[in-house]
């Protein structure tokens, strides 16, 4: 007898190869199901399907899908796929079948979690808490302008701080102004208070930004050390966030490390033959910053290639040898 | 205006001025899935497709003649993302059909899982739909299989798609992104590449370029031999 043999998410069957008749059926039940789909994605033998081969040791039997070791005959043919799920049709119904398939994907969503995904989260909230942090300085500005404009400082860390800081008294002291003399008007308690308020909520995010970065030191300092030696935290963790996983990051060429984050220029050179970016992201670096202009892409090739063998050492659990990696680099371009 | 049926099944069309609309009738009354318009008529709910969101929806504007996707159909989705288009196609095929819809990134299938849930002919995959091998036992032979993966090799993937789930005079649509094959070619060499590539394995029925709903893209209705 010929036979063919086939596991889908309710479970595993063997069809008559000729006629399309149902000889054996084990149909997965909801505890084992999760398991099952895991064994037949990787193209392992489940123990249903090796019960069936077992229970038929004469039939001429062919296994209708992918699997890694075949010790039987395999196919893909349409028409055998079609046959056999014609005579399986009772017990493929498709509600059963959906909410299997739901199951499954619930997992596979959960298993596709990494660690360096959090990295991403935290890098990228740090760029946003920057953006929001300049709106509501300029915003916060503006409104101080009314109160004390002769005091102004560039840093806003620092501006924001010192108004918390300090009495109007105080700074119009240190700033040697005369009250009368000053621009700004006398504002009731009510509305210095309102104010301040923003100042408040913007010291709390400049706290919150400090918070994340020595997160992301540590988090990185864990999953990818070695890219963290060569780039630093923020550019590694800037690069993950281009790349979206730490092993895209691995298997990415050099070259395109290079200028990950100069997308533009470099498709605008790509599609008009303009001069290529030299650098991305890294611009940044300390070495590309200090480095002389004509000299930069030089560096920043060099930089990349080093990122590189880092991120694949990272990325298979290596040994660490960021640091010998970026002694060479310094050395090379000082 | 009026509601009318388009003259593929499944769809409608609503004649408004200047503009015409069009729409699936709503298996789940009372749902919205991404925030479309919802239009009454009749106690009977239709959810209004939009062209600049789904590039099937775009090639049906652009009076693509046939989609082989209709009500009862089986139907096999790669690149299902966040589930926009994949709900207009749920509506279409409704009760009677189902939707294997392929999606590659966890994150956007997060949101269909949530569509998948509350229709149930659709039965959301995490796989890479390069690596057919990876859902082979999660997927049945279909009457139709719609494409639109942004990969450089999506001909590729298309066809084994084809080859492996199509039913034999079943329809296969592949929208084309010429952007992700190669950014330096004009859009217009790449489509015929494209076109040449697929004439080798199926029957090109259709063919239309999405502007201006979509820029640089064109989608293919082809049938299997």
């Amino acid at each position: 007898m010929e036979a063919l043999l086939y596991s889908s998410i309710l479970g595993t069957f063997l069809v008559e190869a000729k006629k399309g008749r149902l000889i054996e059926k084990i149909l997965f039940s909801q505890q084992n199901v999760l398991d099952r789909a895991t064994a037949l994605r990787q193209g392992a033998w489940i123990q249903e399907e090796v019960a069936v081969l077992k229970k038929y040791p004469n039939a001429k039997i062919t296994y209708l899908g992918f699997k890694e070791k075949e010790n039987i005959p395999v196919t893909h043919a349409l028409e055998t796929l079609e046959l056999v799920s014609n005579a399986i049709q009772e017990a493929i119904a498709f509600p059963p079948w959906q909410e299997r398939s739901i199951m499954i994907t619930r997992k596979a969503i959960r298993d596709a979690f990494k660690p360096e995904l959090l990295i991403i989260q935290a890098v990228e909230n740090i760029a946003e808490l920057d953006k929001v942090a300049n709106i509501l300085g300029k915003r916060l500005r503006e409104w101080f302008g009314y109160y004390l404009p002769e005091f102004s400082l560039g840093n806003q860390e620092k501006f924001v701080s010192l108004i918390l800081e300090k009495s109007k008294e105080v700074l119009l002291k240190e700033l040697k102004v005369r009250r009368e003399e000053s621009m700004g008007a006398e504002f009731q308690k009510e509305d210095v208070e309102e104010m301040l308020a923003l100042a408040k909520t913007m010291q709390e995010l400049f706290a919150l930004r400090k918070k994340h970065e020595e997160y992301l030191e540590r988090n990185m300092q864990k999953t990818m050390p070695n890219v963290q030696a060569i780039a630093g935290t923020v550019i590694g963790a800037k690069l993950l966030a281009l790349t979206g996983t730490l092993k895209r990051l691995a298997t990415f060429p050099a070259s395109t490390l290079q200028v990950l984050g100069a997308e533009k220029a470099l498709f605008r050179h790509l599609k008009t033959g303009s001069r290529p970016p030299k650098y991305g992201i890294l611009h940044e670096h300390p070495l590309i910053a200090k480095a002389k202009r004509e000299k930069r892409g030089k560096v920043a090739r060099g930089l990349a290639d080093k990122i590189s063998i880092a991120a694949k050492v990272d990325y298979f659990k290596g040994a660490f040898i960021g640091e010998k990696l970026r002694k060479e680099l310094e050395k090379k371009f000082q | 205006m009026s509601m009318q049926q388009h003259k593929l099944q499944g769809i409608y069309t609503l004649e408004g001025w200047k503009k015409r609309l069009l729409l699936t009738k709503n298996i789940i009354s009372g749902q919205q899935v991404y925030g479309e318009e919802i239009i009454k008529e009749r106690n009977e709910e239709f959810r209004v497709w939009d062209p600049s969101k789904s590039k099937l929806c775009a090639a049906l504007m652009k009076g693509v003649s046939q989609i082989g996707i209709k009500p009862g159909s089986i139907v096999l989705y790669l690149g299902a993302a966040s589930g926009t288009t994949v709900s207009h196609v749920s509506d279409l095929v409704g009760k009677e059909g189902f939707v294997f819809a392929v999606e590659f990134a966890p994150r956007v299938l997060r949101e269909l899982v949530f569509v998948a849930e509350k229709r149930n002919n659709i039965a959301p995959i995490l796989a890479d739909a390069n690596q057919p091998q990876q859902y082979y036992y999660q997927v049945l032979p279909v009457d139709a299989i719609y494409q639109d993966i942004a990969q450089r090799n999506q001909v590729e993937i298309f066809l084994k798609n084809v080859y492996l789930f199509l039913k034999h005079g079943g329809f296969a649509l592949l929208a084309v992104k010429a952007r992700s094959i190669n950014v330096a070619e004009k859009p217009k060499r790449i489509f015929s590449q494209v076109r040449q590539e697929l004439e080798k394995h199926l029957t090109i029925v259709d063919y239309r370029e999405l502007e201006p709903f979509q820029k640089d893209h064109c989608l293919f209705v082809c049938k299997k031999r």
